[in-house]
Formats: structure tokens, sequence, C-alpha cells
């Protein structure tokens, strides 16, 4: 479901990190809101959501880093908190065959996928939900190299 | 094992394709070995520091079930025009030929729109982790940043 951002685009936010009228010791004058109350209630979650919407990835980017213990929302948590890396012992064994099958026999395959192993085609066909498929079926002895013949 | 200084810099390293293989592109790309665990196969995927986000072409997308998530909506710009898609976080593995493997569970921009491959960005992947590239060799070095 799209979000609706119409109350946003006629009624830009702007990050309250400035004030103006403080004074030379840091002080908001007299009946000024403190700006902390202001950066507490900024809408965090709803800028950022427009700003991903709008394609503005670096902005929503960081200003998810600088107020990212006040955004509530889970999506945006997933969206923009950093990638989880870890070792693994995962091998994968010399493709070179793999790799001189494809370029010696892809004009045949232009458009289609294919999935090899060694120098042997295991099983091709128009989308990779039905090479997968057809995959199951197979008693292979290793993991395919599976790759779209562009 | 890659070292710098001393210090082990890249515990993993595979081999990469320059082309797509048989593709008619003339320009060189890197392309390395992935797995996705969840189909149990080995794909390529290019790897691009300019790119916004990391992509997953539409029918690895769908082959993972990912094109009716509930990620965060999102619009990319890409050379070729503008995608709606949502924003999903997809495990993969950066295989090594010799050395350690990664595990990266990372952000994917999906979408049934998308017409191009499936793409390693630098912002949110990419800049996770340390890597360099040996051309004469196709070396694919990379590994944790601590």
């Amino acid at each position: 479901m799209n979000p609706d951002l119409g109350a946003f685009n006629e009624h830009p936010l702007t990050l309250p990190d400035f004030d103006p009228r403080r004074t030379i010791t840091g002080d908001l004058p007299r009946g000024g809101r403190p700006q902390t109350d202001a950066l507490a209630n900024f809408p965090y979650a709803r800028a950022i959501r427009a700003m991903l919407e709008q394609g503005r990835i670096r902005e929503a980017q960081s200003l998810y880093e600088f107020a990212k213990d006040r955004v509530q929302d889970p999506k945006i948590h997933e969206a923009l908190s950093p990638p989880r890396v870890k070792p693994s012992s995962k091998m994968d064994v010399d493709r070179s065959a793999e790799f001189r099958w494809l370029n010696l026999n892809s004009v045949r395959f232009r458009g289609r996928w294919v999935a090899l192993l060694g120098d042997q085609l295991v099983a091709s066909a128009d989308t990779l939900k039905e090479l997968l498929a057809g995959l199951k079926g197979l008693r292979l002895e290793g993991k395919p190299l599976v790759h779209h013949v562009d | 094992m890659l070292k710098l200084n001393g210090e082990v810099f890249a515990a993993g390293f595979s081999r990469f394709q320059d082309q797509a293989p048989g593709a008619a592109e003339l320009t060189a790309k890197v392309y390395v070995k992935i797995d996705l665990n969840d189909i149990e196969t080995t794909l390529l995927a290019q790897l691009d520091t300019g790119a916004a986000y990391s992509t997953l072409a539409s029918q690895v997308a769908e082959a993972l079930n990912l094109l009716d998530g509930d990620g965060q909506q999102v619009t990319l710009s890409a050379r070729g025009g503008t995608y709606r898609g949502r924003l999903e976080r997809v495990p993969i593995t950066l295989v090594a030929d010799e050395g350690e493997a990664l595990d990266i569970e990372a952000v994917f921009f999906v979408s049934r729109e998308w017409p191009g491959r499936t793409f390693l960005g630098y912002t949110g992947l990419l800049d996770h982790i340390r890597m360099a590239i040996d051309p004469r060799a196709n070396l694919f070095y990379f590994g944790r940043l601590d």
C-alpha cells in the first residue's frame, strides 16, 4: 500500500537542528520552545519513509543514522540497519568448466536459464522457477551453477 | 588469505568472471559467485560500487518468494527508468574457493518491474566487508571488517 505523502509534500518537514533565535550563550530566548522537544517530536519515521519513497536514499540513511533511537517503525530498521556478516565454511568448487561451457554454448540458450555442473548442462528453462522445479527431481553430485544467458 | 602489513586483510577468495558468460556485452565487469541459501544454487552477481542498493534479478526474487513481502516500499532510479519495489533482507553467502566464506544478511531491492541483474551494491553490503581485486588472476578477496 502506498503511504499517503500528500500531507508531507504540502508541509515539508525540516529538521529543527538550528534555531536562529539562540543567543550567544546558547540559551533560547524567553518563551522559545526548547530545541530538545522539537528534536524529540520530529516525525523521523515519516520523513525517512517519504525520502525512501522519493528515491532520496542517502538523505534517508543520514537521517536514520541521526535518529535511529527515535524511530519505532521496524520496516525502517530492517531497511536501513547495517548487514549482518559472519564467517562461513561454505566452499565452492572450481567453475572453470561451467564457464567454458557457457562461452561455447550460450548462443543456443539466449534468454534462458541454465543449470550446469562441470561441463554438463543438467537443466534449462525459460524461467528460474521452472528450472528450480526441474532440478528438484534430479540427483546431483554437487550444487549447480545457475545462470541466465543474457 | 591476503595480508596487509602482516595482518590478515581478507580471509577468503573466489575466482571472478570479468565478462558475463555468454553475454554479448563488451565492457568488463566483476561477477562473483554467491550462494542463495534458500534455493540451494550458486549464481553470479555483479559488483556495483555505484549502486544505491543491492538488487535481485526479478526471477531470483520470485524464486525466493520475496516479491510479495512487506518490506519498506521504495523507488529506485536507475539507467532505463524508475522502479517501484521493496527493501527485503536476504541471506546470501560469498562462497570461497579457498579460505573463509562470508554469510551476509543484507538489504536488497526487489521488484517485479526490475529488468536488471543481481547486483551487490556498495551501500549496505560491500561497504561492510573488506575486499580486494587481483585483476591479473581474476581473484576476488573478501573478509570481515573486524
